[in-house]
Order: structure tokens, then C-alpha cells, then sequence
């Protein structure tokens, strides 16, 4: 059987646990050999923003896993690669919430380019290391929404700016033959006068010595070298030997990021790289480093590398703003923490949004049927930091003795909202409306609880209580407020542009920090909102974007989930975009894509059989 | 009685191995590892201890638990990564993996196979569980420590040696509880080779886990727990878990947690806690050593529960020693083998496994009287520490003496 086929039969025997068999909220999975670099980081950052509860898995090998895989809700793998083998071998994998870190893409060992793709189409959410291989997953065929960029960090508290003049010329990271080892050694031959510092990790610092530079064959000539410094050392040194470094190279084949790139220009040393991971996306070529091309020559490197030293004026930490790992960590968990919209309805269809929300009291759902066996059945109501649920309606399936009632209660973080009784089989439902705001947790992370009241249950040897969870819907404070509707009852064109505005920031996704004037910036990558939408044909977005912080064009992206605008590399300050969402679209995504720049005011213009309607989504710039 | 034992570490170990090294190994047939195999725990744990004080010690077991080679240095590598992960011991021991063709269907080797070809010749002093194994070793005048855990493959043992206890290779028989020595006695076991032995904790328990542990409270507790009590071991019904339902139905505020137990009846006791609507009790299934750890110092209270009945007369109170590095209080049934720990004034209470519902009383009672403390109760931790399978090798390799060169063949 081929790869794609064992995937298949594996997903064929997934079941799906009940709560009370859950250990962790997220195992993360890496290869033995990503223990003490970066992969590990990555899942260090994002374990400790997360405030779940976790565990580390290591495994041995990458076409299988090891050892034992701990029950959890979600699963994180650190590269695609395992994750793929992975879903061929492990059937609860596929009843669990699935989340991979996208390294970069290497298809020539292992796991093919259609095996990778069919395997991340299973994910949830994919995290790339840089906006190219986003874009790159998404011609390969990977739902383009469900693709996420979020730029590796470094500790700012650590790499601090200083001043260039007498520094040396830095190569930083394992070694890798990717890293173009050779080149290196070219380039310090061809510049004898020049001070060269390579910084890399010491054998006690890795699990995996295949990323020592003792393995590079050459490493005797380079090492002979009088103008180089080679220091191995555990990464907690990086920073004070940064601080000696006034230009930074990268002359890599291939990257996700380079991180030392970030460290790089956090510490003020200039970058001179050539064009692979996010170097395009962070360095502005003559501006803040130069970019090379892949497989530059030693001449065309050094020429770079000469002019860079020249410069000691130019200020590069500023690109680095905001990279932190904790930044990263923050961005990615709360994507995995999976916020629900302003408005949401779920179901208990396996695909209907509620069966990731169960939480104690509840039986494994099985196909169409969500049996809660505790007089207390719970469910995880992750809303936006902040929001609050201002409104809530659950449909229940009773099903009571004959002459008997049953009642149930509905509560929100232990507060009870609302009740319901029934007498004789069907349904139930229980609504709330109006809820106060301080019922909510300011970090989202909120509970529902399903109380049965009448029969008690619960004691020993008593008959199980039961209900069935049919519907879940609700209203979050981060929607429109119903007194300024985003479609006005039908306008004009002439009034299209000129609708009562909404604030964006009160639609926003992860990745957006809000200026003192109101607008949105990117704090990484990129970010997006959600544009609430009723029935239309088609749909205009007009965008206003500032690129005072940026060094790069951005992209910009409008989704419904099924089909995708682009805007291609944008470096002016409006842009529109159109698409025809399919029918039944509540909400559209509109994705910004490039460091530094910022959202000044997003106008929405929808076009239905009777008409256009208009909504401005406001930021600073009235 | 703690407070001895714990002076006792003090005292220099009158052991010595004069050639060869100390071979660990439970039974023939056996895997090193497998998770929730406590005789495979006992194993790794003996050879970690013994290395520990300083003995040239090899584990011995099949390579079957290993989806990948181990036959080269890097497999050997992260086959010890794995002992490390799932039982919690520390390296500075060799591993040999047997693997005989002739072994029968579901055991990676024989006593009478490669264990006598590769393993004997280099072995100074051998430490199993397995008569089969203690009988080979007896035949060929190689020293020898057995240990009596009172298990099915175990009946038969004095028996089986008879003739060899007597012989100067025979040097210690180790019994599990009093009840065992008692019986070994009744047997043939000649007393001056007899001790009594708990089985020990891993110090990798004392470790503090605080962020972790938080981390674990605030994922089990939210949003309408005020407790959170943990169990850790298997769940057989000699265990004691139907005590533990009874609880969780009676403190409705309060999340138990249990962690451990087969496929089977982890399936078996959610079967039951859905038929009864407990909703306040998971079943986690078996976590690594560190991860047991953590959840028992997450704790308010830690449950050493026990089924009323014989097997509970000979029980060995590991877990209650794991807990006492955790530091968190405990609640343990009344039985004999705990009788020790509850008579030494410990943060911890004891229950009547007779009385359905004293375990609900006792942990009521506990929350109350031991209210959690970070960084967990001083005098539970310090009483564990004369359990350590350190303390308990030294204790054994005291009773031992110096191994001397012998002739064997």
C-alpha cells in the first residue's frame, strides 16, 4: 500500500475519545534530533504562551513514532515530514486536532510533495516560517485559509543593539550541508583582511552531533584559516557573541527562516543573505542588508559583504520589532486555540464545530450523536481575548420517563443564565440573551455547562442522566453591534463609500497591534480579519494600507474558505479586491501578508439581486 | 522506623564485586521495557541504583519493544533515551539485548539461549526474579540473588532450587513483603539467606515539577473543581478503584484523576463511571515516569487505595513511596504494608478499604487538615528518601557482602 492509501485505512479506524481518557491538552512531536535547537524552541515558545498542559514527545525515528503517544486534544508536530508518516500509523491522530510546523520544503527525502500535501489537508492549522512557503503550499494545493506565516523570534532582552565599527563578519547556525559550507570557507579565504566569528552549537547543547562542524570534511582547512574564530557553544551564549558581530551572512541554499537573521538584526549587525526563507520578507535590499542570490558566488558575497562593513550607521533593530519568541509562541497558540467568530452556530455533525468544544460529562461522540452520562456535562467556549458572549442558544434531545420531566440548566463560568423543562420526548432548548460582560473571562478561555436539575443524579449505582447535545449557537461581544449593522438596509452605490464605520479592531484576528490612532499594524507576518456577510453575489473590499514600517510589498488575501482572491505584491496604499463567495458565506477572511505595514480603513461594498449595500470597517484615518 | 533506615544511608557499603559485573534481569522472555510492567520497572530501577553506587552493571532483556534496530551504537543509544522516558532512571549502565530464535511466541529469549553464552561469562553476580534463571546461574556456581515478588511464574521456586540454596553462590532470597518470607521460610528458604524487602522509588521523583504541575491543576480543575486528587498505578480490582468511584460520587467538587491501568480496564472503569454519571473522574491511561510524577505533585491528595482481602496482605506499598517524594498528602487504606508509613507522623491519613465510603471521609478530611503547600510537605518528602532504590541496593548489597572471584563453569 502506498503512503496515501495507509493514511486512508489508518483514518478509517479513528475514534474518537471521550473526555475523561484525555491527558494532555497538546503533545507536541519532534525528532529526537531537534532536541536543544531550534524545532524545540519553536515548540518551547509556543507550550509555554499556551498555558495548556503538555508533554514532549521525542521520536526516535521519522517514519514512525517511538514511543508511546500521550491522549491529548491536540496534536503539534515540529515538521511535516513525521506528521505525515504519522497519520499513517496512529488512527487517533484523526480524532484529534492537528497542528504542523512547516520547516521548509525539502520533497527529495522521504515524503514527496503530493504525500506532504494530502497529509497537511488533515491539519488544522499550518504554520509556515515565512510568507513564500505559505504561498508555495497553497499552489501545491493546501486550503490556502488554513495556512498561517508567523516569523520566528529572538529574546530582545537578550540581543541588544549596539554599535557598529570594529565588529567581525558573523556565520551563525549548525552545520548543514544546505548552509553551504564550502562558500563560507570561500569567502574567508578570499578576504583575508577581514575578521570572520562562526557561531555554533557545542555537542552538549544538541541531541543530534550530525549539527556539529566538526563533521564538515573541510572543517581542518577552515579552521586553519588565521582570520577566523570559531566558537562552539550552548545557545544561551549566542547574544554576547552577537554583540561582536557587525555583519551577519547567511549564504544558505535553503531556509525557513533564518532565525540568526532575526537575532541578527536585533543585535544591529547588518545582513548580508541571500534570498531564502523569510530574508526577502525582513531585509530591504540596500535599505536595512543585501540580499544575494541563492547560490551566490564567493565574489559576488564578498563585494556585499565589503560594503556592508563600510556601513556603520544604518539602525537595522527596528526591523526586528516585535519578533520575540514570546510574541511567536502568543501568536501561534492562539490560533490553536481556535476563537470562535463573533456569531457562530455548530452542530453535532463531525464536522459541525461542537465536538472539539466537549469537555467533561460527555460520552466519545459517536457518528451524529453527542450523549452527555453526567448530571454536569461541560464545553469549552473559546472566544477572542476579550470578547465577551453577550448571547447563547443550545438545542438539547430529552428523552424523560413517560409522566416524568426533565430540566436542565445552563451556566457560563459557574453563573447559571437560563433553564428549561420538558415534559415527554423532543426537544429542548435553552436561551439566554444579554448577558452581562464580567460573566466572561478576559482571556476567552470560557466554560458552558449543561446542568441536569431535575431528575438528581449521579450517586452511585443510579441510572445514567442523559441528554443529547444537538446545537450550539451564539453572539460574541467582537461582533457588529446590532445598533451599526455592517449591511445597512439597501444603499445606494452613491452611498457605498460612506456607510457608518465600524472599528476594524473590532474584527480582527491574531496578529495585529493597535495603534494610538486607531489603525491596525501587522505584529508579524501577517494578520487578518473577519468580515461579516450576509447573502451576496459578489463583493467588493476596498483597503487602505500604510507602509511606513514596511521594507517590503505585501499581499493581501480575500477568502470565503472555499475560493481565494489575491492581490499579488502590493507597495501602494489602496487596493481592491473582489470575489463571489458561495452561497450560504457568513464571513469573509481578508489576510494581509508583509512585516511592517498597517491597515488605515477597509470599506466593504456587497453587490445582491436587488442592489449594492455598503460598510465601512474604520481605523484611524476618518 | 524511618528515621533508622534513613541514618542507614549513611553507613559505607560493605559490597564488592571482584570480577565481572552485576546483571539485572527480571524474568526470561522479557522485553527491557514495556509501559506498566513492574517487574520491567523493578529491573531498570536495580540496574540504575546498582550503577549508582558505583558497580559495573548490565540490564539485561529483548530488543522487541524497539520498532527500530538497536544492534548498532546509535540504536543502543536510543534504546537507553527510552528507559530514561518511560521509567525515569538514570543511565551509567549497559543494556544487553537478547534475542533467541528458539524463544516461543511472544518472549524475545530463553534462560537456557543466548543468556547463558553471552551473559554468564561476563556475569560477577546475578539479581533476577526468574527461578529459571537463578537455576541456571546455581548450576554453573555463578553467584546469585533472587527475588520473590510472590508472581504466577515465580510458584515453585524453592522447589525448583532446592538443592542449590545451601551452596555459597546462592547469597541473598529476597522477599517482597513478610507474609512471602514467611512462606519461603515454610519452604526450605533457609533463614540466614532470607531479607525483606520493599520495592524502592526512583529519586528522579524528587525532582520539583511546580510550572508543570500548575499547568496540570489549572487544565483538571477548571472551572468548577476546588480539589484535585490523583491516583497512580494499575487498576486491577485488588486495587482498590471502586473506592475511588464511590468518592468521586460523593465530592462532586472534587476531580480525581487516575493514571495507569491496561487498555482493558482503563475501558472497563470508563464503561462504569458513564453508567454511574461520574462526570469529576478521568481516566488518563499510563504516563511516563515524569509525567506521574507531575500529576502527584498537582495534587491536593494522593490515593494508595487497596481492595479489602489477601492480596492486600501481601501488597508492597510502591506508589505510597512515590508519593512521599511527591510530598503531597496522601490517604492510603488501612493494610499491612503501609502500617509503617501511617504510624510516622506524615502529612497523610488512612482509610478502612472495609467501609464503602471512608475514603470519601478520609479525603474530606485530608483537604482540611493538609491544605496544599507548594513544594509539598518536608517530612513526606524526607521519609521517602529511605526508599530509594539506592537505599534499597545498599541494603541488599550490605546483606550480600564481597563477591569474590570464583571458579565457575
Amino acid at each position: 500500500m502506498s503512503l496515501l492509501q495507509r493514511i486512508v485505512a489508518c483514518k478509517a479506524q479513528a475514534s474518537a475519545l471521550a473526555d475523561h481518557q484525555v491527558a494532555f491538552d497538546v503533545v507536541f512531536v519532534m525528532h529526537v534530533s531537534s532536541r536543544g535547537w531550534i524545532l524545540e524552541k519553536i515548540c518551547r515558545a509556543i507550550a509555554m504562551a499556551s498555558g495548556w498542559s503538555y508533554r514532549f514527545v521525542d521520536s526516535e525515528r521519522n517514519e514512525v513514532i517511538t514511543t508511546r503517544l500521550p491522549r491529548a486534544r491536540c496534536y503539534f508536530f515540529a515538521h511535516y515530514g513525521i506528521f505525515t508518516q504519522a497519520l499513517a500509523r496512529h488512527p487517533e491522530l484523526h480524532a484529534a486536532r492537528l497542528f504542523v510546523w512547516f520547516t521548509h520544503p525539502d520533497f527529495s527525502r522521504g515524503i514527496s510533495a503530493e504525500e506532504a500535501v494530502f497529509a497537511l489537508r488533515h491539519a488544522e492549522r499550518i504554520f509556515t516560517a515565512n510568507a513564500a512557503h505559505a504561498r508555495l503550499l497553497g499552489a501545491l494545493g493546501v486550503d490556502r485559509a488554513r495556512v498561517e506565516t508567523v516569523y520566528g523570534g529572538a529574546d530582545p532582552a537578550l540581543f541588544r543593539p549596539k554599535r557598529r565599527g570594529a565588529g567581525k563578519v558573523g556565520f551563525v547556525g549548525a552545520y548543514y550541508a544546505r548552509k553551504a559550507p564550502d562558500t563560507i570557507l570561500g569567502i574567508v579565504r578570499a578576504m583575508p583582511d577581514v575578521p570572520f566569528l562562526l557561531l555554533g552549537p557545542d555537542a552538549a547543547s544538541v541531541e543530534n552531533k550530525g549539527l556539529l562542524w566538526s563533521n564538515y570534511p573541510r572543517m581542518p582547512e577552515l579552521r586553519a584559516l588565521p582570520n577566523i574564530e570559531i566558537v562552539e557553544t550552548g545557545y544561551d551564549h549566542y547574544p554576547e557573541h552577537f554583540a561582536r558581530i557587525d555583519v551577519y551572512v547567511s549564504v544558505a541554499l535553503l531556509e525557513g527562516g533564518p532565525i540568526p537573521l532575526v537575532e541578527a538584526l536585533m543585535s544591529n549587525a547588518l545582513p548580508v543573505v541571500t534570498r531564502t526563507g523569510f530574508a526577502e520578507e525582513l531585509v530591504h535590499d540596500g535599505v536595512n542588508g543585501a540580499l544575494l542570490p541563492v547560490g551566490t558566488s564567493v565574489e559576488e558575497a564578498a563585494a556585499a559583504i565589503r560594503r556592508a562593513r563600510a556601513d556603520v550607521e544604518t539602525d537595522v533593530a527596528s526591523a526586528a520589532a516585535g519578533l520575540s519568541w514570546q510574541a511567536f509562541g502568543l501568536r501561534i497558540a492562539e490560533a490553536m486555540r481556535g476563537a470562535l467568530p463573533p456569531q457562530f452556530a455548530l452542530t453535532d455533525r463531525p464536522d459541525g464545530g461542537l465536538r472539539s468544544l466537549l469537555r467533561q460529562g460527555w460520552r466519545a461522540p459517536s457518528a451524529g450523536r453527542i450523549d452527555a452520562f453526567a448530571p454536569r456535562a461541560m464545553l469549552a467556549v473559546p472566544l477572542a481575548a476579550g470578547a465577551q458572549l453577550t448571547s447563547v442558544a443550545v438545542t438539547l434531545e430529552v428523552a424523560p420517563e413517560p409522566g416524568e420531566r426533565i430540566a436542565v440548566g445552563l451556566l457560563w463560568n459557574g453563573t447559571s443564565l437560563a433553564a428549561g423543562q420538558r415534559f415527554g420526548p423532543g426537544r429542548l432548548r435553552l436561551h439566554a440573551g444579554d448577558i452581562p460582560a464580567a460573566l466572561s473571562r478576559a482571556d476567552g478561555e470560557n466554560i458552558l455547562e449543561l446542568r441536569l436539575l431535575d431528575p438528581a443524579g449521579g450517586m452511585p449505582g443510579a441510572p445514567p442522566c442523559r441528554f443529547r447535545l444537538l446545537h450550539l449557537a451564539g453572539e460574541a461581544s467582537t461582533a457588529i453591534p446590532r445598533s451599526t449593522p455592517v449591511v445597512p438596509a439597501p444603499a445606494t452605490p452613491a452611498q457605498a463609500m460612506d456607510p457608518p464605520a465600524t472599528p476594524a479592531a473590532a474584527l480582527r484576528g491574531p496578529g495585529w497591534i493597535e495603534e494610538a490612532c486607531g489603525g491596525l499594524r501587522l505584529e508579524g507576518a501577517c494578520g487578518y480579519l473577519i468580515l461579516p456577510l450576509d447573502a451576496a453575489e459578489a463583493v467588493q473590499v476596498r483597503v487602505e494600507l500604510d507602509p511606513a514600517g514596511a521594507s517590503a510589498p505585501c499581499h493581501l488575501y480575500l477568502t470565503d474558505g472555499e475560493t481565494e482572491t489575491a492581490s499579488g505584491p502590493v507597495s501602494g496604499k489602496t487596493v481592491e479586491l473582489g470575489i463571489a463567495p458561495a452561497p450560504g458565506t457568513r464571513a469573509l477572511r481578508l489576510e494581509l501578508d508583509g512585516a511592517g505595514w498597517a491597515l488605515r480603513h477597509v470599506a466593504l461594498q456587497r453587490h445582491v439581486a436587488t442592489g449594492s449595500t455598503a460598510a465601512a470597517l474604520q481605523g484611524g484615518v476618518p | 522506623m524511618i528515621a533508622v533506615q534513613a541514618a542507614a544511608t549513611q553507613a559505607p557499603l560493605p559490597f564488592a564485586l571482584s570480577a565481572g559485573r552485576y546483571v539485572v534481569t527480571a524474568r526470561a522472555g522479557d522485553r527491557i521495557l514495556q509501559p506498566a510492567r513492574a517487574r520491567l520497572i523493578w529491573a531498570a530501577n536495580t540496574a540504575s541504583a546498582t550503577a549508582a553506587l558505583g558497580i559495573p552493571t548490565l540490564l539485561v532483556g529483548g530488543p522487541s519493544a524497539f520498532p527500530y534496530g538497536v544492534e548498532n551504537p546509535a540504536g543502543k543509544a536510543a534504546a537507553r533515551r527510552e528507559l530514561e522516558r518511560l521509567y525515569g532512571v538514570e543511565g551509567g549502565f549497559d543494556i544487553a539485548l537478547l534475542q533467541d530464535p528458539k524463544a516461543p511466541r511472544g518472549q524475545d529469549w530463553i534462560a537456557g539461549g543466548q543468556f547463558i553464552r553471552q551473559v554468564l561469562p561476563e556475569a560477577g553476580l546475578v539479581h533476577t526474579r526468574d527461578p529459571a534463571i537463578a537455576l541456571e546461574c546455581a548450576r554453573r556456581k555463578i553467584d546469585w540473588i533472587y527475588e520473590e515478588h510472590d508472581e504466577d511464574y515465580q510458584v515453585g521456586f524453592a522447589s525448583q532450587v532446592g538443592p542449590f540454596l545451601q551452596q555459597p553462590s546462592c547469597r541473598a532470597i529476597v522477599a517482597i513483603t513478610e507474609p512471602v518470607a514467611r512462606r519461603l521460610r515454610a519452604e526450605g528458604v533457609p533463614a540466614n539467606r532470607l531479607l525483606i524487602l520493599d520495592s524502592g522509588v526512583s529519586r528522579a521523583a524528587l525532582h520539583r515539577r511546580e510550572e508543570a504541575a500548575e499547568r496540570w491543576r489549572a487544565a483538571f480543575l477548571r472551572p468548577c473543581y476546588r480539589h484535585l486528587a490523583a491516583y497512580a498505578g494499575g487498576l486491577h480490582d485488588e486495587r482498590g478503584i471502586e473506592h475511588i468511584l464511590r468518592a468521586a460520587a460523593l465530592l462532586p467538587h472534587v476531580m480525581f484523576v487516575l493514571a495507569g491501568g491496561s487498555i482493558t480496564d482503563q475501558a472497563r472503569w470508563s464503561h462504569a463511571i458513564e453508567e454511574r454519571g461520574i462526570g469529576n473522574l478521568k481516566l488518563i491511561g499510563y504516563q511516563d515516569h515524569d509525567a506521574a510524577c507531575t500529576l502527584q505533585q498537582a495534587a491536593d491528595v494522593v490515593l494508595a487505595t487497596r481492595a479489602p482481602g489477601p492480596r492486600a496482605a501481601i501488597t508492597s506499598p510502591l506508589k505510597l513511596y512515590e508519593y512521599l517524594l511527591s510530598g503531597t498528602p496522601f490517604v492510603t487504606a488501612e493494610i499491612s504494608a503501609t502500617a509503617h508509613v501511617r504510624s510516622a507522623g506524615l502529612a497523610g491519613l488512612a482509610y478502612d478499604p472495609a467501609a464503602p465510603d471512608a475514603l470519601a471521609a478520609a479525603i474530606a478530611t485530608a483537604f482540611g487538615r493538609f491544605p496544599r503547600r507548594p513544594g509539598g510537605y518536608a517530612q513526606n518528602i524526607e521519609a521517602g528518601l529511605a526508599f530509594t532504590w539506592e537505599e534499597r541496593q545498599r541494603r541488599l548489597l550490605s546483606f550480600v557482602g564481597p563477591v569474590l572471584v570464583r571458579e565457575t563453569f
